[in-house]
């Protein structure tokens, strides 16, 4: 599991969006977390959603947590995104716990 | 009688006249390229095939516009000289008597032609002899010369009414020599004419569709909504309250006369999600659910539930510490016509990704910093004001401006001084700028928002509605919900106005986003297929940084943020925003596109 399994106090969670046809081929970004003591995350499992313009939210494959990743998509998690003003954004979300280690 | 040119007039085009039917041809062109009713295509079909025969048609009648431009405004004549009456090739054809006196006349279009020879007069005054033969001109010429041989010794050059008057005693003449061209280009002309008014005057100018009126039921919910024209992508908005299921009513006026358009109605919450209410209307009467039957219609809206909308703090409005309501940007209601603003970036600008701050000497518990800003303009007037960070922190500090315009907009500087920061972190900031008086006037943002985008700018140039308690400058505020509907606004010239500047503090790395890749600012699209490429999208700002993370807090989820701090059974959602950049085409559909993360230790 890419989710962090060794307490940290500060730790930089990375998401990457990959095609297999755009340029650049892989994107990534980042968030930062910081407690005040060290911390894991645990992936609540089943919680991947995804949301476009064109649908509603549907569920994302547990692989989203994963180095592999799950697929995506416009209209259905087929891994097609088509190009335009109006079809060609969403959101994919997932719900994750802070443990923090004992004091 | 036989004519000749003069020498400076042998050339059938001079530059002028290929200006001159360029320049009419171009204005032709542009009444029927100019009109925004008309589909793309077709008018670039229509320019692209009226060009050439409208420039060859004015070619063609150049000339004798030139001339008589020419001989109407009195165009200054060089002398004639003696090696235009000598040289073989002018005097080919042309009965002069060497020894005689010559009433030449040169005509319009440089042609010198012979009009008497008589013996010389010796006790004549030429004057007097150029003045009788005058009377018998009865054509608009340049000019009458007295030659003697190949000498001139005298010349007269018609006074601006003489010209007038014989142009107009002798328009026959004139009109038979180009009654059939000159009949075409005044055809023509009245085309280009008869375009540029009715596309460009009678027809309005601004997007077929206009917000006449939105209703909205007032409760604690807030959110953002805004009407975007999708033919043209002008902006129009308008801040709303609602809670979930609520239904927005929304009264639109349309234009007539204007080709099918559609707009989509898009709420957005929190400045970091958007959902379409995919509510189309178009001119040609058709809609999603519901028709067209009027000029005015009214559109409900349904609040969709899952959008979960909070209660946040404050109202639509925003009175600042001397009691002034600080209102948001002038939205379309009340914004005059034909002006256009663009679309904002919710997300700001980083002016320093990077602020490092060394030691932490505040006894404050959960502070991080304490700044001082201080504002400078061409007014001399500056002000400063301490305020005191916390992580997470949005600052608003408002700096009065006196008597300030717009040229002396970017000579306003905006100085912060970090100091004091508890932790050695890194600091984060994101600085709106507003002013007060946010009257709509003539200038136009575009030029400034996109210079705001670039890495040397200091102040970007956005104005919003910062909702806070009680509005005091200098606030400090814990939450980044805070920031709402940030618009972009104009500054008023001449008047005493406010810069209001809205930082976000935050610890943690400054952007995380990468590889660098090529940007475009929206609406531009990318011109080939890329992901998240594109800052300055009303919905969202920098698509480049792309994750966000948000935790539970009072029944519902904060807004997204960039870095975040943690405390025990913290539940977080992580979010990714993708979008596919590139402009439409069939072909360009990312295949195998997928999500996933993965976690470093941050350094």
């Amino acid at each position: 599991m890419p989710l962090p399994t060794v307490a940290m106090r500060k730790m930089r969670l990375e998401a990457a969006i990959s095609t297999a046809n755009a340029k650049p081929r892989i994107i990534y970004d980042a968030v930062g977390l910081a407690g005040e003591r060290p911390f894991t995350l645990t992936f609540v499992r089943g919680s991947g959603r995804t949301i476009t313009n064109a649908e509603r939210e549907r569920p994302v494959s547990d692989a989203v947590a994963t180095e592999r990743g799950a697929l995506i998509g416009f209209e259905r998690n087929d891994g097609r995104v088509s190009s335009g003003d109006d079809g060609s954004a969403g959101w994919v979300s997932m719900i994750v716990r802070v443990r923090m280690r004992p004091r | 009688m036989k004519d000749r040119r003069t020498s400076g007039d042998t050339a059938p085009w001079s530059t002028a006249e290929f200006t001159f039917a360029f320049a009419v041809a171009g204005l032709i062109i542009a009444s029927v390229v100019v009109p925004p009713g008309w589909p793309f295509w077709v008018r670039v079909a229509v320019a692209i095939l009226a060009f050439p025969a409208t420039v060859a048609v004015v070619a063609r009648l150049a000339p004798i516009l030139i001339a008589t431009t020419r001989f109407l405004a009195g165009w200054p004549l060089k002398p004639l000289q003696e090696e235009d009456l000598t040289s073989e090739e002018q005097l080919e054809g042309v009965e002069l008597e060497p020894t005689a006196w010559n009433i030449v006349a040169v005509e319009l279009d440089g042609h010198l032609t012979v009009l008497e020879s008589f013996p010389p007069l010796s006790d004549a005054d030429p004057a007097l002899v150029l003045q009788d033969a005058r009377q018998r001109v009865t054509r608009p010429v340049r000019s009458l010369r007295l030659v003697h041989g190949t000498s001139e010794i005298a010349a007269w050059h018609p006074p601006l009414w003489r010209r007038l008057s014989l142009v107009w005693r002798l328009r026959d003449t004139v009109h038979r020599r180009t009654h059939r061209l000159g009949a075409i280009i005044a055809g023509i002309a009245a085309l280009g004419a008869g375009f540029i008014i009715v596309f460009a005057v009678v027809l309005p100018s601004e997007s077929p569709f206009q917000i006449e009126e939105l209703v909205w039921p007032g409760n604690e919910a807030s959110k953002f909504i805004y009407v975007a024209n999708i033919s043209d992508r002008s902006l129009l908005s308008r801040t709303v309250s609602a809670s979930a299921n609520d239904e927005l009513l929304v009264r639109i006026r349309l234009a007539p006369g204007r080709a099918p358009a559609s707009f989509r109605l898009r709420t957005l919450l929190r400045a970091a999600r958007a959902h379409s209410s995919s509510v189309f209307v178009s001119s040609a009467n058709q809609t999603v659910g519901k028709s067209l039957k009027t000029s005015f219609d009214e559109v409900a809206v349904k609040v969709p539930p899952e959008l979960r909308l909070r209660a946040v703090p404050g109202s639509t409005m925003l009175r600042n510490a001397a009691g002034e309501v600080v209102r948001v940007l002038p939205d379309a209601l009340s914004r005059p016509r034909g002006l256009l603003v663009e679309r904002p970036s919710l997300g700001g600008h980083f002016i320093d990704t990077q602020i490092r701050v060394s030691r932490a000497t505040s006894a404050d518990k959960g502070q991080i910093a304490e700044a001082t800003f201080s504002c400078r303009d061409t007014t001399q007037f500056a002000r400063s004001q301490p305020v005191r960070v916390f992580n997470g922190s949005v600052v608003l500090c408002r700096v009065p401006l006196r008597n300030w315009g717009p040229r002396t907009l970017p000579s306003v500087t905006l100085r912060l001084n970090v100091s004091q920061a508890r932790t050695t972190n890194d600091l984060n900031l994101v600085v709106l700028a507003r002013s007060r008086e946010a009257s709509p006037l003539t200038t136009r943002l575009t030029a400034r928002l996109e210079r705001a985008y670039s890495p040397k700018q200091s102040l970007l140039f956005i104005s919003g509605r910062v909702l806070s308690q009680d509005g005091l400058p200098g606030a400090v505020w814990q939450d980044d919900p805070l920031i709402e509907d940030v618009n972009v606004g104009l500054l008023s010239p001449g008047k005493d106005g406010s810069l209001i500047a809205v930082m976000k503090f935050v610890v943690g790395p400054s952007t995380g986003w990468r590889p660098d890749r090529p940007i475009t600012v929206w609406p531009k699209p990318a011109p080939y297929l890329t992901f998240n490429a594109i800052i300055g999208t009303p919905h969202y700002g920098d698509e480049r940084a792309f994750y966000k993370v948000s935790t539970v807090a009072k029944g519902g989820w904060t807004a997204a943020l960039d870095n975040l701090w943690v405390h025990e059974g913290d539940k977080l959602k992580l979010e990714v925003f993708y979008e596919n950049s590139a402009a439409y085409r069939p072909a360009q559909v990312a295949r195998n596109t997928r999500s996933r993360c993965r976690c470093r230790q941050w350094q």
